[in-house]
């Protein structure tokens, strides 16, 4: 394995890599590090022939209990096996009209006359899983359905996530949140102060030693304007805040590529 | 190798003296207080639940019992006002606040207030 790995170079033709979303007012971290993951994950099997963002908001409101509680929180590993046996449509960020169905949690608009609508009233509660594509988009919901083959969950090894990272794209993972990573801006994060914020899910793209420190490179559904717009470095090899510890990944079910690929 | 035990991005609950639902619960009564029709200012007299939930930003899930001061609105240090004590003018409310704070943009807004 290389010392320094960015799946946004190795693999060029797949957008979504490079994509950073907004997850909102909603608690639904863990559907964002999954289909972020996933959208990469199609593209880097399909060699890039398919290239698809893969639905935040058909993941988040229909899912249901398997994943756990819509916007106030959910489970990984039953996302990643949700995409396994009920499949997921396509879907871009809030407003886009790009796909099946975008994401309907708006950002919270932060900058005067921004281009982002003011985030009034919307207090953050699951969407309704509608088994429908928004008007003007063909194919069908139930064609629109991506599938994975199987899901699973990478062992608490440094080398083991790596090799995966490195054979199959991004993963999602997870880690405890500390006060000090919400005012995040460069460098290799470490937790120094703050209380504990609560778990958060993200996606992990690669890794690299920064001034002699190993770090994890990976992506949040905060923005663009939080972090390296919207990315950021943790320490790698330590467990550190638990990042190594819930990493979850899976492989789409190639069958419905084959006359694309 | 599967972790089911912890939901990720769950609301989960906050100590009353943590500086970040304390700035929020100041947000909200200051948001209260300027929206309400009321000549007295309200104030907080004890916090029933207070919840934190990590999401593009912070989110204060708060429950409050507030009651109205002696003080008029142009006041401005609520914390030493007194609650009105005679039965006719005493007004005591049951409060759901949620704040969503947006600490690297500076940002916070009052996303509902609702009061029984």
């Amino acid at each position: 394995l290389p010392d320094t790995f960015d799946t946004r170079k190795q693999w060029p033709n797949c957008p979504t890599i490079s994509e950073i979303r907004d997850q909102g007012s909603c608690g639904s971290c863990w559907a964002f590090g999954a289909v972020e993951a996933i959208s990469d994950r199609i593209c880097v099997h399909t060699n890039a022939k398919v290239s698809v963002e893969v639905s935040a908001e058909d993941l988040l409101s229909c899912c249901g209990f398997e994943c756990g509680m819509g916007c106030n929180g959910g489970y990984p590993s039953g996302a990643w096996r949700y995409w396994t046996e009920r499949g997921l449509v396509s879907g871009g960020l809030y407003d886009s009209h790009v796909g099946c169905r975008a994401y309907t949690i708006p950002p919270c608009e932060h900058h005067v006359n921004g281009s982002r609508p003011p985030c009034t009233g919307e207090g953050g509660e699951t969407p309704r899983c509608s088994r429908h594509c928004e008007p003007g988009y063909s194919p069908s919901y139930k064609e629109d359905k991506h599938y994975g083959i199987t899901s699973y969950g990478v062992p608490r090894s440094e080398k083991e996530i790596m090799a995966e990272i490195y054979k199959n794209g991004p993963v999602e993972g997870a880690f405890i949140v500390y006060e000090d990573f919400l005012m995040y801006k460069s460098g290799v994060y470490q937790h120094v102060s703050g209380e504990q914020v609560g778990g958060h899910a993200i996606r992990i793209l690669g890794w690299g030693v920064e001034n002699g420190t190993p770090y994890w490179l990976a992506a949040n559904s905060w923005n663009t304007d939080w972090g390296i717009t919207g990315f950021f470095k943790i320490l790698r090899g330590e467990d550190h805040c638990g990042i190594e510890s819930e990493i979850v990944a899976g492989v789409p079910r190639m069958e419905q590529y084959w006359t694309r690929v | 190798s599967e972790d089911r035990s912890r939901l990720l991005g769950a609301p989960v609950p906050v100590d009353e003296n943590d500086e970040g639902l304390q700035r929020a619960l100041q947000f909200a009564m200051a948001e209260y207080n300027r929206a309400s029709n009321d000549k007295y200012s309200s104030r907080v007299v004890r916090v029933i639940s207070a919840k934190r939930q990590l999401v593009s930003g912070i989110k204060y899930i708060l429950q409050v019992e507030i009651g109205r001061t002696t003080c008029p609105k142009s006041s401005g240090d609520l914390q030493s006002c007194e609650f009105h004590d005679e039965p006719e003018m005493a007004k005591y409310t049951t409060c759901t606040f949620v704040v969503y704070s947006i600490p690297w943009l500076n940002q916070i807004k009052l996303l509902e207030s609702k009061c029984q």
